[in-house]
């Protein structure tokens, strides 16, 4: 959820403001246009009222003013049906005749007159005519200038009176003119006429004359025209209309006031005057704006307008108005503020509430909405749900608080076992051994750990971000690309998880064999390849060296197993011709033969030993000597063993070299060594150089020669023979020192690896330098001797044949190994007694133990081996002297009796000098 | 929110709106009706005065009706038969419920639709000069009585072309009545009536009046002769050789549409004389106004006439005395016509209060051969309408009146039965002052 800013804190519209806006917008023109409605209306219908009673007040004038007309013309009508009127007109007439001034006009006026006058005074009318049917007005009672005068011909004709009369003539009827100024009488007049007929035909006229007075009350009689109402009559004369009444703004108006026809303000009475009819608002004669209606008099041919000022009519209105406005205006101001005091009532709780909410948004979280909770509304409501919202919340963020505190408690704790998981993780990986690198999809390092860094001798940020195949020999590279472009396409034959034996490159350029274990992890969405690299240079050194030795082993056993049972025909076969020489006449043809016989037996003898000298288990006879004397000695021999282009070189240290060692296996190394240079070098011309030295050799430097056993920390003799030779390839080197290995068309392939099995047994190493076409140097290194004593050894060769010197028994499996021994015993004079093994030979013994004087027996037997046989004789008899017979090496041999007083020890094979001395020198040793 | 503010006002706008516009057309018309022979022999006549009437309620409405309502003519044809004019207004006044009735021409429909506008205390406006000897409350007369126009142009006629006056008319009301009253004002005027002929209504038969004028000649020939007869009548005046400055005839029923008729008809009155209130030849605005209105609504050609005029100026005057008495209501129009006037064609026409009749302007005119009339005299303002002449009293106008009315076997017109019975076109040679003479 999310809350705006400006709906939490700004309030851009209220709801005072809303209210305020409703009204104005709907309310105010509401309002207005009610109030200018009913404004209208009622102006409308004033108007219509006012133009109503105006006509009404029209109406009556108009019909007051006809009244009097008809009453004029019914007078005058009257007048003229009555019997005094058609006796006077003829009386007068037949009088005028005599003329006015005449006794019978006097008489007849005299009779007449007083009758009219009645009437005329009873009528109030100005004067009264009687005319004849010439046009003379025979009578009048006032006697003006017209009286006697002809309104056919003379100057009055064209008079008012002069019209009525010629009307009354033309049209038979009564009828009246308008008001004109009439000459005779001074002033304004108006007359009524009609024809006095008498026995159907006309006889003459009568007329009356009356005066505006009359008309002045009608027309000033104002009631229900207000302060400024007034009554406007008037009559078109001569284009010009002339007002024929009184006004009340103009009093002296009658007859003297004219209005232009073209007049703007004359409207009202010009339509009038000029027959109209109609009522409107205008501006009258004066300029004013009023209400008029114009009516049209007709038997006065006047226009008369009966209006009033509109200021009047609408100022009682316009005082309406006022107050209408003043209401509205009052009634919006209290609508306002009423609403403003209602939605207060409202807001005030809601902005209290939003005051408090923006304090508890704020951080004060101490708010009192105790005073809001009396509001009884919705707004109170609302201030109640807010109250328990916050307590709510209140509630709900102390908890909250007491949550996070111990999220971020075991945040902590988790952070800091991330942190030391991390550190242990990343611990592993830096300080492991193997070096880890990850590729991502593309190809590229991603990783590599400290290791890794130092397997490939490359630092951090040279690798990551190269492609992988930097690490890899150009020969391995296509393979990697067309395999990872298959693992792109989706090919999953690949097998992770596997070690696989490969080569690197290091930086430098090296090759190097590494264990390589690849494997796949997917993190997020991207795939990772995480590859262990070991270096194995040092391990795969060390089991080829270990592979060699097991070889070297098993060779020097099988070997060892060959030359001892060789060694045990040779034995029988040397020891026979021998025996057969010396009892055969020495002239005897067979002699030379038994000599064959006895060399060949002796170089197949030399075969045997070297055989048992490369398994090491030829017959030491160890004594301490000076190396470079033993050098020295051999020089001879040496020199003519090798070509004669060939330089034998000594170059010997100053020192003594004192080694524990068998004198004639050293010479077999020494010849062998210097043979074999001899031939690198054939025929060419070259140097052989033997050197010595006394070197103290560390740790280091043993781990590089070539044996099995380490060497030991210690000083060593250093004997080493080099040449100038054609040197070895790889291949030869590797197999040097495999038995019957060889370069040579005649040798056997015994030679070095002899000369590895003297040193091994001498507990001595052996490392080879060689180059091809440069020659090589095999360097030797021996113990050196603590001892200083070089004993000088006795060669004793005691021929000496005894008679009877007692008996010993032969206990070897072997049978013809027990007659030839048998045979060279009793050469010198003793008896032997036989037996096929152990068994047989301890019951022998235990028979004839009292005279026996010795027992040779052979270390290896059926049913009871050699040693078992010795302690059983040693059990019936300590002292017994035990000569050991052995194909083996002495010490092999020797071994299991160590400690436990055997007598002798002869090696297989034997002649019989060797066989009579040794048991010569036990028997002579006691 | 801001949409209400918008809405609301708009809606009362258009509330406002609406509610004024249907009380404008939520106001019923103003029924009039308008009676005239549409068909039969006074349709040549009656058609065109129904047509001014029509014309003059146009204009009415065209100026946005009366009272905020418009009006509506309801024109009835009352077929030349008086009976059927009867019966028609009293059904436009119960049935149509029309406020007024204008219509009628002859003295006879106007005398058989008086006892129903009576009846009914109704209002008809008639348009015609007639007779007079008539005065109801419910009939306002627009046309002329007798002193607007007989007694004046006799009047006149003797004072010009001598006292010997010979009368000629057709046999129904208002020729008898006029000629009653010419015989009473030429014996007031010392002239004399030399002799006194009617023909029935419709007839031809003028042979035997023709010699007669032949062989009296009189100095001057008063004519009533009402339709076709005239045609008739001014076509064997014609072929007699009898022309206007040797025996001068004044009529009194031929107006502007009789003209044209008779010239066409070869009943060419060119040169005689004719009164009346109101010819086509008046010369100022109003009367060039109302022509040019009625001919572009009628047709260009068509005349317009003296009751056509009336008519027309009876409905402005109705419609005047409606406004300013804010109703249409028959009873109150009485009382307010009676105050109204009118700036007509042929000058100032008021409503007399005393008698409900028509002041007006009296004119005399000389025939042109363009159908229409040279004006040679008028009064020169509205004349006071008296429809009981000084001459008689009134006792001996309904007298004789009733004498008419009995001796046509209760018609105001002399039935075509009773002529054949007869068996002659009788010329009445019967003095009407004798008969008036008799209760």
């Amino acid at each position: 959820m999310t809350i705006s800013k400006r709906g939490a804190g700004s309030v851009t519209r209220s709801i005072i403001g809303e209210f305020m806006l409703l009204l104005t917008v709907i309310i105010v023109p509401f309002s207005f246009v009610i109030g200018w409605y009913v404004f209208s209306s009622f102006n409308q219908f004033t108007i219509q009222q006012q133009l109503q009673s105006l006509e009404s007040l029209a109406e009556e004038k108009s019909s007051t003013i006809n009244q009097y007309i008809d009453d004029h013309i019914g007078r005058i009508e009257t007048l003229s049906l009555m019997p005094v009127t058609t006796s006077a007109i003829a009386a007068f007439s037949d009088a005028f005749q005599t003329g006015i001034d005449s006794e019978l006009y006097d008489r007849t006026n005299t009779d007449y007159a007083e009758v009219y006058k009645r009437y005329l005074s009873y009528w109030n009318y100005y004067d009264l005519f009687l005319i004849d049917l010439q046009g003379n007005i025979v009578f009048s009672i006032k006697h003006e200038s017209d009286i006697g005068s002809n309104l056919k011909s003379g100057p009055y004709g064209e008079t008012a009176l002069g019209q009525v009369f010629k009307q009354s003539l033309l049209m038979l009827q009564a009828n009246n003119s308008t008001f004109t100024y009439y000459e005779p009488s001074k002033e304004v007049g108006a007359f009524v006429a009609t024809p006095v007929i008498s026995g159907g035909k006309v006889i003459g006229v009568i007329a009356l004359q009356f005066d505006t007075n009359i008309f002045y009350d009608v027309i000033n009689n104002l009631v229900g025209l207000g302060a400024s109402g007034e009554v406007v009559v008037g009559q078109v004369v001569n284009d010009k209309i002339l007002l024929t009444a009184p006004l009340r703004h103009d009093p002296d108006a009658a007859f003297k006031r004219t209005i232009e026809l073209d007049a703007v303000n004359a409207l009202p009475i010009r339509e009038g005057s000029q027959g109209g009819t109609g009522s409107d608002i205008m501006i009258d004669w004066r300029g004013e704006e009023v209400l008029a209606v114009w009516q049209y008099i007709p038997a006065l041919k006047w226009g008369m307008v009966v209006k009033i000022d509109t200021e009047e009519v609408f100022g009682h209105w316009q005082y309406i108005q006022r107050n209408l406005i003043v209401f509205i205006g009052l009634g919006l101001f209290i609508s306002y503020l009423l609403i403003y005091l209602f939605t207060r009532r409202i807001t005030r709780p809601l902005r209290k509430l939003t005051q408090a909410s923006l304090a508890y948004a704020a951080g004060k979280h101490d708010i009192q909405i105790d005073s809001l909770l009396e509001i009884n509304n919705e707004a109170g409501a609302l201030a109640n749900a807010f109250g328990e919202m916050i307590s709510q919340v209140q509630s709900s963020k102390a908890e909250l608080e007491q949550t996070v505190a111990e999220l971020a408690e075991n945040n902590r704790t988790l952070d800091q076992r991330v942190v030391a998981q991390t550190e242990h993780i990343q611990g592993i990986i830096k300080y492991s051994a193997d070096g880890i690198i990850t590729m991502n999809a593309k190809g590229d390092i991603e990783s590599v750990n400290p290791a890794l860094c130092d397997i490939f001798a490359y630092r951090e940020h040279e690798l990551i971000g190269q492609p992988m195949t930097m690490l890899m020999p150009e020969k391995y590279r296509e393979a990697h690309q067309a395999g990872f472009k298959r693992y792109s396409k989706g090919e999953k034959d690949f097998h992770f998880n596997l070690s696989v034996e490969l080569e690197g490159l290091r930086k430098s350029g090296e090759l190097f064999p590494l264990d390589l274990h690849i494997n796949e992890m997917c993190i997020g969405s991207e795939t990772l390849f995480l590859g262990n690299i070991r270096d194995i240079t040092e391990e795969k050194t060390k089991r080829e060296k270990l592979e060699h030795t097991q070889r070297l082993e098993s060779l020097g056993i099988l070997a060892g197993g060959i030359a001892h049972d060789f060694n045990n025909l040779l034995t029988a076969i040397l020891g026979n011709a021998a025996l057969a020489k010396g009892r055969i006449d020495h002239k005897s043809p067979a002699t030379e033969m038994l000599v064959n016989i006895e060399k060949s037996s002796e170089r197949a003898a030399v075969l045997c030993k070297q055989m048992l000298a490369y398994s090491g288990k030829g017959h030491f006879v160890v004594e301490v000597f000076n190396l470079n004397e033993l050098i020295e000695e051999m020089m001879n021999l040496l020199e003519v063993s090798i070509e004669k282009s060939v330089m034998l070189r000594l170059d010997l240290s100053e020192q003594c070299l004192p080694i524990e060692a068998d004198v004639a296996q050293m010479q077999q190394v020494i010849m062998n060594l210097v043979i074999n240079a001899s031939e690198a070098i054939e025929n060419h011309s070259g140097m052989i150089t033997i050197h010595s030295a006394v070197v103290d050799i560390d740790h280091a430097y043993a781990q590089s020669l070539y044996m099995e056993n380490e060497l030991l920390v210690g000083r060593y003799v250093v004997l080493e023979v080099s040449d100038t030779g054609c040197g070895m390839d790889e291949e030869t080197k590797k197999h040097l020192f495999d038995p019957f290995f060889t370069t040579k068309f005649t040798g056997r392939g015994l030679g070095m690896s002899a000369i590895l099995g003297i040193i091994r047994g001498h507990k001595g190493a052996i490392k080879v330098y060689s180059e091809q076409g440069k020659g090589s140097t095999f360097r030797m290194l021996f113990p050196c001797s603590g001892a200083m004593q070089v004993e000088q050894k006795n060669n004793i060769k005691e021929a000496v044949r005894s008679e009877d010197r007692g008996t010993i028994l032969i206990v070897d499996d072997e049978e013809n190994i027990r007659e030839t021994a048998a045979m060279m015993l009793e050469d010198i004079g003793f008896t032997t007694l036989e037996a096929k093994d152990g068994l047989e030979g301890m019951a022998m013994f235990r028979q004839h133990q009292s005279v026996i004087c010795a027992v040779l027996l052979d270390m290896t037997m059926p049913h009871m081996i050699g040693d078992e046989v010795f302690h059983a004789i040693r059990d019936i008899e300590p002292d017994m002297k035990v000569i050991l017979s052995s194909g083996y090496s002495e010490q092999d041999a020797t071994k299991s009796f160590a400690g436990k007083g055997l007598s002798g020890f002869i090696q297989k094979p034997y002649g019989p000098d060797d066989l009579q001395s040794i048991v010569l020198e036990v028997l002579n040793d006691k | 929110m801001q949409r209400l503010f918008v809405l609301i006002p708009a809606a009362f706008i258009l509330l406002v709106a609406v509610i004024t516009l249907w009380r404008e057309d939520d106001l019923p018309p103003i029924k009039v009706g308008i009676l005239h022979s549409l068909t039969g022999t006074m349709a040549i006549s009656e058609k065109p005065v129904m047509q001014a009437t029509l014309l003059a309620i146009e204009q009415i409405n065209a100026k946005g009706g009366l009272l905020g309502r418009k009006v509506k003519a309801i024109v009835v044809d009352g077929e030349s038969e008086e009976l059927l004019f009867a019966r028609e207004a009293e059904r436009l006044i119960v049935e149509e419920n029309v406020s007024v009735i204008f219509g009628c021409w002859t003295s006879a429909s106007r005398k058989m639709v008086k006892p129903m506008v009576e009846k009914y205390n109704h209002l008809l406006f008639y348009p015609l000069q007639y007779e007079g000897l008539e005065q109801s409350a419910n009939i306002i007369y627009t046309g002329a009585t007798p002193n607007q126009q007989i007694i004046p142009a006799v009047s006149w006629a003797v004072q010009q072309f001598g006292p010997r006056i010979y009368l000629v008319g057709s046999d129904y009301v208002f020729p008898r009545v006029a000629n009653w009253l010419i015989g009473k004002q030429a014996l007031a005027l010392n002239a004399a009536v030399v002799g006194e002929r009617y023909i029935p209504l419709e007839s031809r038969d003028v042979e035997s009046i023709i010699e007669e004028i032949q062989k009296l000649k009189p100095d001057v020939v008063l004519n009533t002769i009402n339709g076709d007869s005239n045609i008739a009548f001014f076509h064997r005046l014609n072929e007699a050789g009898i022309t206007a400055e040797e025996r001068p005839v004044l009529s009194f029923s031929i107006g502007e549409s009789e003209l044209t008729k008779m010239h066409d008809d070869d009943g060419d009155p060119t040169g005689h004389f004719a009164a009346w209130n109101y010819f086509q030849s008046i010369d100022n605005q109003q009367n060039r106004n109302f022509i040019e209105a009625y001919q572009s609504r009628f047709g260009k050609a068509q005349p317009v006439s003296d009751p056509m005029q009336a008519a027309w100026a009876g409905v402005h005057l109705w419609a005047r005395a409606v406004q300013a008495s804010q109703t249409d209501d028959s009873q109150v129009i009485r009382q307010s016509i009676s105050h109204q006037s009118l700036i007509a064609p042929e000058g100032i026409i008021a409503i007399d209060q005393k008698t409900q009749h028509a002041w007006k302007t009296v004119r005399i005119g000389q025939i042109r051969s363009d159908s229409q009339f040279d004006i040679l005299w008028s009064s020169n303002a509205p004349v006071r309408p008296d429809p009981y002449p000084a001459l008689v009293t009134k006792q001996q106008a309904d007298a004789f009146l009733r004498q008419l009315y009995d001796g046509w076997n209760g018609h105001w017109a002399r039935p075509i039965a009773m002529d054949k019975a007869a068996g002659q076109m009788m010329p009445h040679t019967e003095k009407p002052a004798q008969a008036g003479n008799q209760p």
